[in-house]
């Protein structure tokens, strides 16, 4: 057994909980190497030492119970506070001069010899022949390859205004898609060649702080990219369906336990955004 | 009443992990409002207190992170007094016996040693020695398996005994 090994069962043959055959193999280190022997009667003293600690008396300070309950009141004073200043929820507010701030920068490759190779030397993933939304890094990007001609139309909204056509003749197309606003905002994502619509909301440059609400389920999509600052991809067709929300931790992780309130939707963290979903 | 049922255990858990009494009190503040909050999706994984211990563990660790530079007056700067320095002195209420002052030392070097270990062995260590919480009780806290639970211990304790090789004699038996 070598040195690295046995401290590895310092603890374990200092709680006697070795199994017998590894126990002898260390104990057997132990007789025949004078440093790992004196490594371990340190290690013990230490331990011994450690488990002194809990002796230690700590007094609570007398007023301990009222600082707890007033840092609670000053917390829910706060939320309050951010409710009075929003009465129908600010996610309803986006207006639609704001989504001039959706910034789409298509880069287009060539595709050579029926589309396997790309000639462009900035392609960063492989591109499939369906539209994506993924992430990369903290940017949600598009990625599509044509095998033939297509044409897509990044909306505002739900099949709103046009904010961007890109035709593709046997090319692919990476390209992010930002919302450089303060609000959070919804894009919707067509493709000639692909018969499904992708909904999207997108993260504005100021977080939200709110956490409960009602409203459609794109206002939810919206209130969710505002507090996580993710984007949210929508993958139920009901759009209009009404939904009351709470949005529970601050990570994509915990987000998925938020309660949308019977309404049998979900948070699903997904590739790095979240998608709402039927259950 | 959930306050007053667990809020004297945080804080000890808290000012062990600091050594502070107003940063264990932030500590423990910040760990209530965060129970508040998921309250209603603590589901009973686990036993209240291990959750609570987590949310301490992580209040405090992202206090750590907020707080990087933060300076403490350490008791053994010399203070200057009319022109000439002189060493704090605190008082030793102990009594005299040299047992009883050499068990005082060891002791303070050993929370001094723990002091220096980093956050989340300071933490592992805290909860298993002082908090006596379990290996199982101490995966369920910090979501960790086990196996990794033990064996970052195992390395916690190994770093605690270099850090106290240089007061070696403190600890000869």
């Amino acid at each position: 057994m070598n040195p690295n090994k046995a401290r590895e069962h310092f603890s374990a043959y200092y709680e006697g909980s070795l199994d017998p055959g590894l126990k002898q193999s260390f104990e057997r280190k132990l007789a025949t190497d004078a440093a790992i022997q004196a490594e371990y009667q340190a290690f013990a003293r230490a331990v011994d030492q450690l488990n002194e600690l809990k002796n230690l008396p700590i007094e609570t300070p007398f007023d301990l119970h009222d600082r707890i309950t007033a840092r609670l009141d000053h917390h829910l004073w706060e939320r309050k506070q951010k409710r009075a200043f929003s009465l129908v929820g600010w996610w309803k507010a986006v207006a639609v001069g704001g989504l001039a701030t959706v910034a789409i920068l298509a880069t287009i490759f060539s595709l050579k010899g029926g589309g396997g190779q790309y000639t462009a030397g900035a392609l960063t993933s492989p591109v499939r022949e369906e539209v994506r939304l993924l992430m990369k890094g903290d940017r949600l990007q598009l990625s599509y390859r044509a095998s033939g001609r297509a044409t897509i139309k990044i909306h505002e909204g739900v099949g709103g205004k046009v904010l961007q056509t890109i035709q593709l003749d046997r090319q692919a197309v990476e390209s992010p898609i930002s919302n450089a606003g303060e609000k959070p905002t919804l894009v919707s994502i067509t493709c000639s060649a692909d018969s499904r619509r992708m909904v999207v909301a997108l993260p504005g440059t100021t977080p939200s702080r709110e956490v409960e609400g009602d409203g459609t389920v794109s206002d939810l999509a919206l209130a969710a990219a505002g507090y996580y600052q993710v984007p949210v991809r929508i993958e139920t067709e009901a759009l209009d369906a009404k939904v009351r929300w709470k949005l529970v931790g601050e990570t994509v992780s915990e987000a998925v336990s938020s309660d949308l309130d019977q309404s049998g939707l979900a948070l699903e963290k997904r590739d790095g955004m979240l998608v709402i979903l039927k259950h | 009443m959930l306050i007053r049922k667990h809020e004297r255990r945080a804080y000890q858990y808290a000012f062990r992990l600091t050594s502070n009494a107003d940063e264990a009190a932030d500590i423990v503040g910040d760990a209530f409002v965060r129970v508040y909050n998921a309250l209603q999706n603590f589901r009973g994984q686990s036993a209240f207190t291990t959750w609570l211990y987590r949310i301490l563990t992580n209040c405090y660790l992202d206090m750590r992170k907020r707080e990087k530079n933060k300076q403490h007056v350490s008791l053994d700067a010399p203070t200057t007094v009319a022109g000439m320095e002189h060493e704090r002195q605190v008082e030793d209420p102990a009594a005299s016996p040299e047992t009883a002052v050499e068990k005082s030392e060891r002791e303070r070097a050993v929370q001094e040693a723990v002091a220096q270990l980093p956050e989340y062995q300071r933490a592992m260590l805290t909860m298993y020695h002082v908090e006596n919480l379990s290996y199982e009780e101490i995966s369920e806290a910090l979501d960790l398996p086990i196996g990794t639970v033990k064996s970052r211990l195992n390395r916690a304790r190994l770093s605690l005994r270099e850090l106290l090789l240089k007061d070696e004699e403190l600890f000869q038996l």
